[in-house]
Order: structure tokens, then C-alpha cells, then sequence
């Protein structure tokens, strides 16, 4: 089953050809100051999503490693995309809320739990990784 | 109530702001509007007074409904404010300030919309969609008359 989402104002839409029902929660401070709230990633290769409305997404380079895609017309957080080469380049993390449909959504993960702000902290147990343990996942073997 | 002057940014640093935010003062708001404009949510924002924005120009504003508009950076997409049209700006996205310690959330709000995974906050009042529609018709009949 495919899932479908869209921008607030509906200019962009976007369809995940795969049945993916997992989203994870990043609580970097860029995410932070981006989304407003908790930005919560839904994973998609970048040959499982077709995007509709795409000349309404301004894309902004926040990092060296990858770009976030919001809508022009409303400021809805669409995207996270990693642009870095690599087995992940080009792999989309949809802003979960957006989403059409929340119906059995599961929360397996959150990354960078040790900025967190002390404001909140979600239900449950699930796996937590650090900002260091993040990187260290990403970086390259040789520490180039 | 903890008052403190603060500053901070969007993303990309065009939009700067400095405003006496009240730390004990955040609202969560879980609302389908807030879902869907912030990627996840909910929305944290946080009461200020005494605010000075640098790069004002660079603030695109939606106009979400008939009462309220969503500002963000046309540059980078930051999340910056909902405020209700023609009222002064009273309160900006928590996530921009560069220090959020302190900040405590009081106020939870659309709460029957909130997700599986939160549960509700210690000490934060509640409030339903329904009982926030009624506050919103009594605030919107008030400045008619």
C-alpha cells in the first residue's frame, strides 16, 4: 500500500510507493529551529517517492551533508534529503506530519536524543542515538 | 513566571530575533495545521513581549485560515510565528532561541489530536479542539464589536 502526503496549502504532494508505517524523531537543533516543533522523519529511497507541485519546494543547503525542501507558498517542512554521496544519497525523510494518513504510525526511533530539550520527552522506550553515535555512524572509517 | 531575554535564529540566519520570552510559558500545540506545517510536531511556541526582528523582509506570511497566519523564512523555511491577523506578534517558535534551557511547557492544546507516542505533560493545562474553537469564537467576537 502506498502512503501520500502534502504541504498545508496542498501545492506539493508526494506519493512513498512502498508500505513504510515506521517514522523516527530527530532532535537536533537544526530540526528544532527548522520544523518549530519535534521534525519526525518518514524514510523513503529516492526512487520510492514521486513528488507533484516540485517547482513550488524552495531547497535550502543546511549542511554539507544533505538539503531541506519546504514549501514556497506555506513554509510546510516537506523534506530532509541527503545529498552526500553514498548508498543514502538522494534518500528522502518525509516530514511525518504531513502525511495524509496516521493510522498505525510507529515511533521506533529518536536520533540526536542528547539535544533534547528538557521541555519534553515522548511515551515509551525505543532505540536512542546520540549526536557522536550518529556521526561516528557516518563518518568515514579512516576519520578523513 | 521567568522572564529572560533571549535571542535567536532561523536556520540560515537571515531572520534574527531578541525578545523577553516567559520560559515557563509554552504552548504544545498538536492541531492537524501545526502537524503538518512543522514535519512532525507539535509545535512549541513560546510567549514573548519586547520582540526586535532583524531581516523582517525576509519573513513570508500564510494566511492559514480566516483568523490566523503562519510566518517562516523564505530563504530556508524556519518556522518562525502564528499570530492572529491584525494582532501584535505575542509569542515565536521555541526551537529559534540558541538556549532553551528553562523552558517548560504550560499550556497543551488540541490535545485529542495528540499522538500515541506522547503522552500528556506534567503540570501543562489541557485543552481539546472543541474548547479551543469556543475560545477562538469568543476572541473573534470580542474584537468585532
Amino acid at each position: 500500500m502506498s502512503l501520500t502526503g502534502k504541504c498545508l496549502c496542498g501545492a506539493v504532494s508526494y506519493t512513498i510507493s512502498k508500505d513504510q508505517r515506521e517514522v523516527g524523531a530527530c532532535h537536533c537543533s537544526s530540526c528544532q529551529a527548522w520544523s518549530g516543533g519535534v521534525f519526525i522523519g518518514i524514510q523513503a529511497g529516492k526512487d520510492e517517492a514521486v513528488l507533484t507541485g516540485e517547482e513550488n519546494l524552495t531547497i535550502f543547503k543546511s549542511s554539507e551533508w544533505a538539503e531541506r525542501a519546504f514549501c514556497s507558498k506555506c513554509g510546510s517542512s516537506l523534506f530532509y534529503r541527503v545529498t552526500a554521496p553514498g548508498p543514502m544519497q538522494g534518500d528522502f525523510h518525509f516530514g511525518a506530519g504531513t502525511l495524509t494518513d496516521w493510522d498505525g504510525l510507529a515511533m521506533n526511533d529518536e536520533i540526536f536524543i542528547d539535544r533534547k530539550p528538557d521541555a519534553y520527552a515522548f511515551a515509551g522506550t525505543r532505540k536512542q542515538m546520540t549526536g557522536a553515535e550518529m556521526m561516528a555512524l557516518f563518518a568515514p572509517p579512516d576519520g578523513s | 513566571m521567568v522572564a529572560e531575554r533571549k535571542t535567536g535564529s532561523c536556520l540560515c540566519g537571515l531572520v534574527r530575533v531578541e525578545a523577553v520570552i516567559d520560559a515557563s510559558s509554552i504552548t504544545a500545540c498538536h492541531c492537524g495545521q501545526c502537524r503538518r506545517w512543522t514535519g512532525g510536531g507539535p509545535y512549541f511556541s513560546t510567549g514573548v513581549s519586547d520582540v526586535r526582528i532583524d531581516g523582517e523582509d525576509q519573513i513570508a506570511i500564510f494566511a492559514a485560515s480566516e483568523w490566523g497566519e503562519r510566518g517562516y523564512c523564505r530563504s530556508c523555511g524556519t518556522t518562525l510565528f502564528w499570530r492572529m491577523k491584525g494582532k501584535p506578534l505575542n509569542n515565536l517558535a521555541a526551537g529559534l532561541f540558541d538556549d532553551q534551557s528553562g523552558l517548560a511547557v504550560r499550556q497543551e492544546i488540541f490535545v485529542d489530536r495528540r499522538p500515541h507516542w506522547q503522552s500528556p505533560w506534567d503540570g501543562a493545562s489541557q485543552s481539546t479542539e472543541a474548547e479551543e474553537y469556543a475560545k477562538l469564537e469568543a476572541a473573534l467576537k470580542g474584537s468585532a464589536t
